[in-house]
């Protein structure tokens, strides 16, 4: 284990050493490229000052609120869609329309409709996100083996328990890799739409920094963003461990 | 008292020009306790007909009579053993999980109820992987699982798809013997779909024999037998070989 992670960040940290170099030596313009140390400086200060926690906290929240509205939307519609014949022959065209619209380029949209408010921003990051979980929901749902319907039958389950007892734990792993999905794409549209709406957060202060030529605090905070999208995936995959441990028990 | 009335039973699939007959005017009556054995060369319909008898498809002409109510849906007093043994177990539930199945909402609670599905994996021999995954099991005990599921709906009428084809002979013979017990012992009504007819006549207190395209019964006899039987002296008994003779020659035609 120990020694897996060694190998994995051996890579990392040669190109972060020969930046460092380069950087040391003159070669690279502190302005594009600052040295990975200056970069961790500005890391440290925001941490320390507390300056990050305001915007880091801003863009967190915003990307669980258009992540969690799009999950609970995305798994019910989903699961209709999925077992309704007729909910998907009225549905599933409207969806596949909508579907390929980028979501960066509802938000001129959005900011009309809602104005700059964070409300937008979640309506832009729940509109983004919810395909992965839909898609994979209602792909759980139709895919429910026919022979444990018929056992369902045979023990006349009331539909709120075969629901309970069958659908949902059989289209559990589907729903999960699509709510993994969407939670990387809620936080890429976080950062998005602060960037082109000036909502206050880490997308924010990355655009700033870049106005102001305060390359160090750029890099420190696509670094954050990077370490936050690592952590939200380790926890998922707990959670995942968890709920489906007789799938992955080998 | 007859348990199972199918009368005059044609089914097909498909529709218009596509329909395709599959089981052509089955008339068939099962007495209350009677353990009945079909047999047929595979594709003739047999599981179709179980399906029929389950309720899970309905006849395209022609109606099956359970008691006195028609059937047109499946009903806890009839449970199915399924031939596919590996789809039709819940994969995310232990063993034990899968037999209690059944018992959930019932009388019997919390840790009662692993209880009793631990009593129903022993008659099953299965006590030692009650906390195993089924795919952790092989084939013929993932069989076996699913009779003891069947065993926890307490049903009437036991309706049963080649169950022991995936199993090694000593456990069949073990199984069979157990099938017949349990059969006598909670007086089911047994409907046994298998391709071994030695097993049909061995098990049945009649046997039916379908013909295939389309499916329909091309006969019937009563296996005047003693009961219970016996793997040895059952099996050596001169009106067995006559049976297996007589339906040898049958099959052999169809
Ligand atoms: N759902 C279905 N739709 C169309 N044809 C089917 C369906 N189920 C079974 N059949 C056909 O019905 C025939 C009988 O099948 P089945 O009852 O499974 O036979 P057996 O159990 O005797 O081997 C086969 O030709 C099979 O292809
Ligand atoms: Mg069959």
């Amino acid at each position: 284990m120990l020694t897996r992670i060694i190998l994995a960040l051996l890579l990392p940290l040669i190109l972060l050493a020969l930046w460092q170099a380069a950087a040391g030596a003159g070669m690279l313009s502190p302005a594009y490229f600052p040295a990975p140390l200056q970069t961790l400086d500005a890391l440290t200060t925001s941490v320390v000052t507390g300056k990050l926690w305001g915007p880091f906290a801003a863009t967190a929240w915003r990307m669980f609120q258009g992540w969690f509205a799009a999950s609970l939307a995305g798994v019910i519609l989903g699961a209709v869609i999925g077992f309704s014949r007729t909910a998907r022959e009225l549905l599933q065209p409207t969806l596949e329309f909508l579907r390929p619209f980028p979501a960066s380029a509802v938000i001129p949209a959005a900011i009309l409709i809602f104005g700059l408010s964070n409300a937008m921003a979640v309506w832009v990051i729940a509109f983004g996100s919810i395909w992965p979980v839909l898609l994979s929901t209602l792909h759980g749902f139709a895919a429910i083996e026919p022979r444990l319907k018929e056992v369902s039958a045979a023990l006349e389950m009331r539909p709120v328990d075969y629901l309970r007892k069958v659908a949902l734990p059989s289209a559990l792993p589907d729903i999960f890799t699509g709510v993994r999905i969407s939670l990387s794409i809620a936080l890429i549209l976080a950062v998005v739409v602060e960037m082109q709406s000036a909502q206050p957060g880490l997308g924010q202060n990355i655009l700033l920094a870049q106005r102001m030529y305060r390359s160090p605090e750029l890099y420190a905070g696509i670094v954050v963003l990077g370490l936050f999208g690592l952590a939200i995936s380790w926890v998922l995959e707990r959670v995942e461990q968890r709920l489906l441990a007789w799938k992955i028990r080998r | 008292m007859t348990a199972i009335d199918i009368r005059d039973v044609s089914l097909e699939y498909g529709e218009g020009s596509g329909a395709r007959l599959i089981l052509s005017d089955i008339s068939l009556t099962v007495r209350s306790g009677e353990f009945l054995s079909v047999i047929g060369p595979s594709g003739c319909g047999k599981t179709t007909l179980l399906r029929l008898i389950a309720g899970l498809v309905t006849p395209t002409r022609g109606a099956i009579l359970c008691g006195d109510r028609k059937v047109d849906r499946p009903s806890r007093d009839r449970a199915i053993v399924f031939q596919d043994y590996g789809r039709a177990l819940l994969p995310w539930r232990k063993i034990w999980s899968n037999v209690a199945l059944p018992l959930e909402g019932g009388n019997i609670q919390g840790a009662a109820l692993r209880e009793r599905a631990i009593e129903l994996l022993k008659v099953m021999r299965l006590e030692a992987v009650a906390d195993h995954y089924p795919d952790q099991l092989s084939g013929g005990m993932q069989q076996r699982v699913q009779i003891a599921r069947s065993l926890a709906q307490e049903p009437k009428i036991w309706l049963m798809d080649e169950p022991f084809g995936a199993l090694d002979a000593i456990t069949r013979q073990q199984l069979q013997d157990e099938v017949a017990r349990l059969a006598a012992e909670r007086n089911m009504t047994v409907v046994f779909i298998t391709h071994d007819l030695e097993e049909a006549i061995y098990l049945g207190d009649r046997v039916v024999v379908l013909g295939a395209h389309p499916g329909r019964v091309v006969e019937e006899i009563s296996v005047d037998l003693p009961k219970p039987r016996d793997q040895l002296t059952t099996r050596e008994d001169p009106r067995f070989l006559a049976h297996r003779h007589h339906l040898f020659g049958l099959l052999q035609g169809h």
